[in-house]
């Protein structure tokens, strides 16, 4: 922060352009939008009756994770509670399913969570379909609270609160239920005010019957860049229920728990996983979002843009290092004189600046959980060493067609086929990368 | 009790919002220094701290004005290296003042006009060299190396040049002992000579074609005052060269063939030059036309350099052609046919030099006009099409009237 603030001086004062600056002001300038809309958000309060039919597509499950699953759906009585075991023959979760009062289940050899999908809408009768992830935890009301917004006929699809099982287990849980927080509390609400949430979170989304009937087919096959990708149906499923024509809302009152991998490599392949999956998307649905949603897409285009303008600003400093023309821009800032008293005080003030304004942008998690500010730094770091990265290698591999719930030898197809419009990717994103270093240097 | 919840959240967020976005504003104009009274005055001495701000700001702009030049520099550097071309078996050359070959190519500025420029990229360059002071051809080398020029010609000349406003032909003539042709025959200019083989070694890339002692046969340059010392002389440089094993010379032996007849007098005078065949790479000859009094069409010179071809079985360069401004268009455009048509003419050199010549004779025509300025469209074209001639190449047909490839 204390640098954006000497770069900005330095900008009014010389009319230098730093890109790290650059960056902040659109990071600044993102969440100043998202604030505004998300303070005008507003859960729906009342009550509305309808039918569900509660969908849990699993595979490979925990057994005992997965009881604790079905046992809290079914105690808030949905109409149907529909269980496709897919892939590999399951006894464990077949057991839980059949000793389950109200589970109808079915199992199929087929790997795959979208066709697992499509085996229990066949299924289902009611009017809202409700799909979970089987390793999501609901709590007291979520359905209940989950289903009011369908009292708007328009509302086509609607998405939970979620947060993260027991948070205080590591630092990477710990970082991923405040990712889940700043999300809840601002990205979401902030989309749902517009009507336009881009992805219903997959951990437990609701739509009606009737669109999900209707986009199935396409569901199962639509195809961008020369592939199928079969991660990030959620996101998939949002696109599809945005283009029926109807409208997307977060119900911030129903809440959800969820897993969050400990391990760093889990945590490498989920995240490389969901930085394919959500930018495929947004390339795919650009065009749409520009023409219906503007704000949508600029939401997800600064997504893409930002890690390349952090690029940017690494090689901005690597050259002001080399060239050591930016330890200047510090010294005008009213310091104590002396040697070690400046370096100290530079220093403090750094970082109290950085935590100010990480508690200010954050303001709606850290607030609640002030501890988390002292794993800020290993936040910080997971962020800019891992999680920027990953969303230009997800940039970057976008078109090559992998497989997710292919845990079994039946999968889906198509996974080794050579696919020329992979290379689309590489090239924007290294085209990117080279503007950004150009821009830096 | 969702609502109580929320209710509670509210007031949470709001004092925390109450206390951390006061305090980072509060830091934020800190560090920007609009509260700059804030601090004790010792923290930021005013005058100091501007003499200081400015030093750096002296700085910044100092290192970002050396990567700017080092930016452009590279860039032009890059562009530099297109400026030649590879050469052929028929190359086109230039002699540009002031070896301004970027302008020549892009396009000059004159009085604050840019000028188109060329736009052909030659395969040679050329250069007058006298050895008053005994100048090294380093800096025309690397020169070609910046300009990407594989192909140098220093047309080298044993005199101090004397004054241009005194310069008839006759006084031009007079001897200068220090650089007689007996001088060099006996030794005198060695080690200068030496240090050239060398310097032209470090640079074996590019093929170096040595003119020296040119248009030998008239009466107009001190070294054509003692035929039999000429070749001496001649003899002795190729040796010196010889035994430095320089391998990327060529001597080109270039005289004024001239626009006469070819009589008796014309070829013995001419031949009591020739250091013989195996100390000569090429054959060259000037081909001016001084316009004025001194006009001469290019089908004035064709049949000597077509005698000069038949007798020594040698290809021919044209190594210094001009032409006056007037009448330049059509003069070109014969030069153009006559090249284009001659398959063992394997250079043509424009010289847009100033020209000695001209300088002796003030009734001739116009010789400084340049090339990369003229407007005329007509002259251009002619030019370009002369350059194509030159450049031109040939089957194997071209070339089986039995001359082979001197060089």
């Amino acid at each position: 922060m204390l640098a954006f603030v000497v770069e900005v001086r330095a900008f009014v004062l010389a009319g230098r352009v730093y890109p790290f600056a650059v960056l902040m002001a659109v990071i600044w300038s993102m969440w100043v939008i998202r604030v505004v809309l998300a303070r005008r958000y507003r859960p729906w309060l009342r009550g509305w009756q309808t039918t569900v039919s509660v969908l849990i597509p699993v595979a490979g499950e925990e057994p005992e994770l997965f009881r604790e699953v079905l046992s809290r759906i079914v105690a808030q009585k949905p109409d149907q509670v529909l269980v496709v075991i897919n892939g590999p023959e399951d006894p464990g979760l077949a057991d839980i399913c059949a000793a389950t009062a109200g589970v109808l289940w079915t199992w199929i050899p087929q790997a795959g969570k979208r066709n697992a999908l499509r085996i229990a809408v066949e299924q289902a009768t009611s009017d809202i379909a409700v799909i979970v992830d089987s390793d999501t935890l609901w709590t007291t009301g979520t359905l209940r609270e989950l289903v009011k917004p369908f009292r708007d006929p328009w509302i086509g699809g609607v998405s939970t609160r979620q947060r993260i099982l027991r948070p205080q287990r590591s630092v990477l849980t710990r970082w991923a239920d405040w990712l889940e927080a700043v999300r809840g509390e601002y990205s979401l609400p902030a989309m749902s005010v517009l009507g336009t949430v881009g992805c219903l979170p997959g951990r437990t989304i609701a739509i009606r019957m009737g669109i999900l009937h209707a986009v199935m087919p396409e569901f199962l096959t639509a195809r961008f860049l020369g592939i199928f990708l079969e991660v990030s149906d959620d996101r998939a499923l949002t696109n599809l229920i945005l283009k029926a024509g109807y409208r997307t809302a977060y119900q911030s009152t129903s809440l959800v728990y969820t897993d969050a991998p400990v391990a760093v490599g889990k945590l490498i392949r989920q995240q490389l996983r969901w930085a394919r999956g959500s930018q495929y998307n947004t390339l795919r649905m650009l065009p749409w979002m520009i023409r219906h949603t503007p704000a949508l897409a600029l939401f997800y285009l600064a997504d893409i843009v930002i890690p390349f303008m952090l690029i940017a600003s690494i090689a901005s400093w690597a050259s002001s290092a080399t060239y050591g023309t930016h330890s200047a821009l510090y010294d005008a800032l009213p310091l104590p004189t002396g040697h070690w008293q400046s370096a100290a005080s530079l220093i403090g003030l750094a970082f109290v600046m950085t935590v100010l304004s990480v508690s200010v942008r954050f303001g709606r998690h850290f607030a609640y959980v002030p501890r988390d500010l002292l794993y800020l730094p290993m936040f910080t770091a997971i962020n800019t060493l891992l999680l920027m990265p990953i969303r230009i290698a997800g940039f970057m591999r976008m078109g090559h067609d992998s497989g997710w719930g292919t845990r079994g030898a039946a999968g889906y197809v198509g996974t080794r086929r050579l696919n020329p419009q992979a290379i689309i990717p590489y090239v924007i994103g290294v085209l990117m990368l080279g503007i950004a270093v150009r821009l830096g240097v | 009790m969702s609502s109580h919840r929320v209710s509670r959240s509210r007031n949470r967020l709001r004092a925390w919002t109450f206390v951390t976005v006061p305090a980072l504003a509060f830091c934020c104009l800190y560090a920007s220094g609009v509260l700059g009274t804030v601090a004790p005055k010792s923290w930021h001495p005013p005058e100091a701290s501007q003499a200081q701000e400015a030093k750096h700001a002296l700085l910044a702009a100092q290192a970002a004005r050396v990567r700017e030049g080092q930016r452009a520099h590279r860039s032009r550097q890059n562009k530099l290296k297109h400026l030649g071309k590879a050469p052929g078996a028929r190359n086109f050359g230039v002699a540009i003042p002031g070896n301004a070959l970027p302008a020549w190519v892009w396009g000059p500025s004159k009085n604050g006009k840019k000028y188109e420029g060329t736009g052909v990229h030659p395969q040679l360059l050329m250069t007058f060299q006298s050895w008053h002071g005994k100048p090294m051809p380093t800096t025309y080398l690397e020169q070609d190396e910046e300009f990407g020029i594989q192909a140098q010609m220093f047309t080298w000349e044993p005199w101090r040049t004397p004054p241009r406003d005194d310069s008839s032909p006759a006084q031009q003539e007079r001897a200068q002992p220090r650089y007689s042709n007996q001088a060099i025959a006996d030794g005198k200019w060695d080690s200068y000579i030496k240090e050239w083989a060398d310097a032209l070694k470090s640079f074996p890339h590019i093929t170096v074609y040595i003119r020296f002692g040119h248009e030998m046969n008239g009466d107009w340059y001190p070294w054509s005052l003692d035929p039999p010392e000429y070749v001496l002389a001649w003899r002795h440089i190729w040796n010196i060269f010889h035994q430095q094993h320089v391998t990327n010379a060529k001597f080109v032996w270039s005289a004024d063939f001239g626009e006469s007849s070819p009589d008796t007098d014309w070829w013995q005078n001419m031949m009591s030059y020739w250091p013989g065949k195996k100390y000569v790479n090429d054959i060259g000859t000037t081909v001016i036309n001084f316009g004025g009094s001194d006009s001469h069409a290019v089908d004035q010179f064709t049949p000597l350099i077509d005698v000069v071809h038949q007798r020594l079985k040698m290809p021919i360069m044209l190594t210094e052609v001009n032409t006056a401004k007037k009448g330049r268009t059509q003069w070109m455009l014969d030069l153009a046919s006559f090249v284009g048509q001659t398959p063992w003419i394997n250079g043509v050199v424009l010289s847009q030099d100033p020209s000695h010549g001209k300088a002796a004779m003030p009734t001739v025509g116009n010789l400084s006009w340049q090339v990369s300025d003229d407007k005329s469209r007509r002259a251009r074209l002619a030019f370009d099409k002369l350059v194509d001639a030159a450049t031109k190449t040939f089957g194997p047909a071209g070339t089986s009237d039995g001359t082979g490839s001197g060089a």
